[in-house]
């Protein structure tokens, strides 16, 4: 099993109540698996993801990535099971503005203190995700579609054994999300695994497992 | 950038160079500071080094000069502006015969024109090397007999060396030895014994007319030096009650040392204010600075901590990025101040009329190293605890607060 | 188009201050009568270094291309060394420490030459910068 997630919680205080953003969740994902979690905004979606990511620390329960418990590592070795297995894709505008598309798409390799040339298989992502003639642009010169573009080909630099992306499709027009969950379709087909939280129920059918959330529970559903 | 590996001080490289107007700005506040801060300890060491020089030279308790000619004596001193006065020598041995002097040496000062191009207007000072205690025992130190006749000493400002032939009203005399500078106007000055000194007047048809009422044994002061059981301010206002009246003035050097110390005094406090005022403003300004960077950047922060940044490794982005903005104008700060102190040191000493004289280079590179790292300190300290909040909080907060 | 305008207008006012600055600015002695001094002669010669200095500013601002640009500042460089050995090595100014053109006029142009000297250099190595991306673009 890639990832395995028991009883995860995430408790909020909001003045004198406190509440469960994400109550008792539950998740097993393997390889190959292309998991589309929907729901209603504040349902807990994006806490539950970044928890996942290792972003966010839960208030109980255990996740655990290649038999890893989170619980049991410091921020150092998160971070590089972050920067080495997972592939981080976050809401909005996740590039960073002062450096070129290429050395976003090459600033993983070197966060994990790596030597070597990574030039080559930075260029050859950009080409898969279609966007290999805007190398040298800021991502202020970029469009929605292929600032979105950048960032799954971010996420791959370092082979990544799941790819997690939080709402990869908004702001999107319809053709672009389409593009786009075609492209983590690919992804899925070369063993990587998918987690991906979405509100448009349109793309839940790129899924293998289809998952909702409701008031922080998460819920297996079935495709239709 | 592509082709390089994307370490932290690559990623501050490229953070500061693609907000350049505000890159620019903090550089040049650290810049402000670091110049006022060499510029002004350099400034301060000067004048200090120069007070020092001019009290050891002084020598004299007491000097007896003609009435009305104490500032010129000062500005001999000070500033090297050449001064002639005279006062007749028999008064000197009725002065040595008051109660409490020690010592007592003449000197005469006679202020050469500027005839000739190349040649500015200097200060020559005779004395008498039997009885002399100010100049001899410094001169002594360069020539080791006696001056003879024709034979001249310069200060470290008269541009001329041992073996050079220099002329004064129309009359050859040999250099044989240049002192050092002293950062007082004796570096404007020429030395030589009375005797020379005598004859530039009395070979001189004009000057001797207008001299001839001071007698063949003219001087211009006398210094006196107090025994030491005696209270010099009282033997002072002794040889002025007894002597007033043959037209003499009665200075006592450490009143006058004091007098112009207290206005350094003044000036150093100044600069010393200048100096805390930038300090603080460049600090407070850095850090007021930073703290609102690192608030706009929440959004860039939480993207790296996204892809596998540790906050160590963005705490040091940050501290970096300071420091690369407090290095760059450090640097740029003490090169100006150099640019402006070193070259223009003759200038600045003859603007300010105080005593003034450059350390020597292993004193000048302590001050600059110091006043490197004070001034390099500025941006990480401001950074510092904005590094630290940011390192501190939950990415995905960072995220929502954005 | 930045770098042109800012490189073109810093040299072209070394330029004019080096040419103008020692008989209008910062001056030299007078001449007295028939006799002329060394530091009227550095003047003379600074006309030239810095009239040259500010026709190279007003080149690096008209061309366009990196190269030529780099050629130019790197000229800059060698004339701000020509104005700065001028009033040191190769004429000199009076000998005398208190005379205003050793004082004053002296120090100016040094100060200027290192600036000039500084602003070339810093600008030739940008220019290289650009014209070694480019080449490796190609």
């Amino acid at each position: 099993m890639l990832l395995n997630i028991e009883k995860l919680r995430k408790e909020y205080k909001r003045g004198n109540t406190s509440f469960f953003a994400v109550d008792s969740a539950c998740l097993s994902v393997e390889h190959h698996d292309f998991i589309c979690i929907t729901g209603r905004s504040g349902s807990g979606k994006s806490t539950f993801l970044n928890m996942v990511a290792g972003l966010l620390t839960p208030t109980s329960g255990t996740i655990a990535l290649h038999g890893n418990d989170y619980s049991t590592m410091n921020d150092k070795q998160i971070s590089k099971l972050r920067n080495e297995s997972i592939g981080f894709i976050p809401q909005g505008q996740c590039l960073l503005p002062n450096l070129t598309v290429l050395d976003n798409v090459r600033l993983p390799f070197y966060l994990s203190k790596r030597n070597g040339d990574i030039h080559e298989k930075a260029m050859s992502l950009l080409k898969k995700v279609g966007i290999a003639d805007l190398a040298d642009m800021y991502p202020a010169q970029l469009s929605g579609g292929e600032s979105r573009r950048v960032s799954i080909a971010r996420a791959l630099i370092n082979s990544p054994s799941i790819v997690i992306a939080d709402e990869p499709t908004s702001n999107l027009d319809k053709e672009t999300a389409k593009e786009i969950m075609k492209l983590f379709s690919h992804i899925t087909s070369t063993g990587i695994a998918m987690l991906l939280v979405t509100h448009n129920l349109e793309f839940v059918e790129y899924g293998n497992k289809i998952y909702s959330m409701d008031a922080g529970k998460l819920i297996e559903g079935s495709r239709a | 950038m592509s082709d390089k590996n994307l370490t932290t001080i690559a990623l501050s490289i490229q953070n500061l160079k693609r907000k350049p107007f505000r890159s620019t700005c903090l550089i040049i506040l650290v810049s402000i500071f670091s110049f006022v801060l060499f510029g002004g300890s350099i400034l301060a060491v000067n004048l200090t080094n120069g007070m020092d020089n001019m009290s050891k030279r002084l020598g004299a308790d007491i000097l007896v000069v003609p009435a009305g000619y104490d500032k010129s004596v000062q500005d001999i001193l000070l500033t090297g502006h050449p001064s002639s006065f005279y006062i007749n020598g028999s008064i000197q041995d009725k002065i040595a015969r008051v109660n409490g002097v020690k010592t007592v040496s003449p000197q005469l000062y006679i202020a050469t024109l500027s005839a000739t191009c190349c040649s500015a207007s200097l200060q020559l000072i005779g004395f008498d090397p039997n009885s002399d205690f100010v100049i001899q025992p410094w001169i002594s130190k360069r020539v080791r007999s006696n001056i003879l006749n024709n034979e001249i000493v310069v200060g470290g400002n008269v541009g001329a060396k041992p073996g050079d032939v220099l002329k004064f009203y129309g009359r050859k005399y040999r250099v044989v030895a240049c002192m050092d500078k002293t950062g007082t106007g004796l570096d404007a000055s020429v030395f030589m014994n009375m005797n020379t000194a005598r004859k530039v007047i009395f070979n001189n048809e004009k000057l001797s007319s207008q001299y001839a009422n001071f007698g063949k044994t003219l001087i211009s002061s006398l210094s006196i030096k107090v025994e030491k059981s005696y209270d010099i301010n009282e033997v002072a206002s002794n040889i002025l009650k007894n002597y007033g009246e043959k037209g003499i003035d009665v200075i006592v050097s450490k009143n006058m040392l004091s007098s112009i110390s207290n206005n350094l005094h003044t000036f150093l406090l100044f600069i010393d204010a200048l100096i805390i005022v930038f300090w603080l403003l460049a600090i407070i300004v850095l850090t007021t600075v930073f703290a609102v960077i690192l608030n706009e950047r929440k959004r860039e922060i939480s993207i790296l901590r996204s892809i596998g940044a540790t906050r160590k490794k963005i705490s040091r982005i940050i501290l970096c990025e300071s420091s690369l903005i407090s290095l760059i104008g450090s640097l740029v700060g003490i090169f100006f101040a150099c640019l402006i102190l070193f070259p223009f040191n003759a200038f600045i000493s003859t603007s300010l009329k105080l005593p003034y004289l450059l350390p020597s280079f292993l004193e000048i590179l302590v001050f600059l190293l110091a006043s490197f790292l004070i001034s390099f300190s500025v941006g990480p300290i401001a950074s510092i605890f904005a590094a630290f909040k940011i390192g501190k909080s939950e990415t995905y907060t960072m995220m929502q607060e954005d | 188009m930045k770098n042109r305008i800012i490189t073109g207008v810093s040299f072209v006012i070394l330029g004019v201050l080096i040419a103008i600055g020692p008989l209008y600015i910062f001056k030299v002695c007078s001449p007295m009568g028939k006799e002329v001094m060394k530091c009227f002669y550095t003047a003379k010669a600074e006309i030239g270094v810095g009239s040259l200095i500010a026709i190279l500013g007003v080149l690096l601002f008209v061309f366009k291309s990196a190269q030529t640009r780099f050629g130019v500042s790197i000229s800059v460089t060698f004339a701000g060394i020509l104005a700065g050995l001028i009033p040191t090595v190769l004429i000199g100014v009076c000998s005398m420490p208190a005379m205003h053109c050793h004082m004053v006029t002296l120090p100016a142009i040094i100060v200027l030459s290192v600036l000039t000297i500084a602003g070339s250099i810093i600008n030739s190595l940008y220019l290289f910068s650009l014209i070694k991306r480019d080449h490796l673009k190609l």
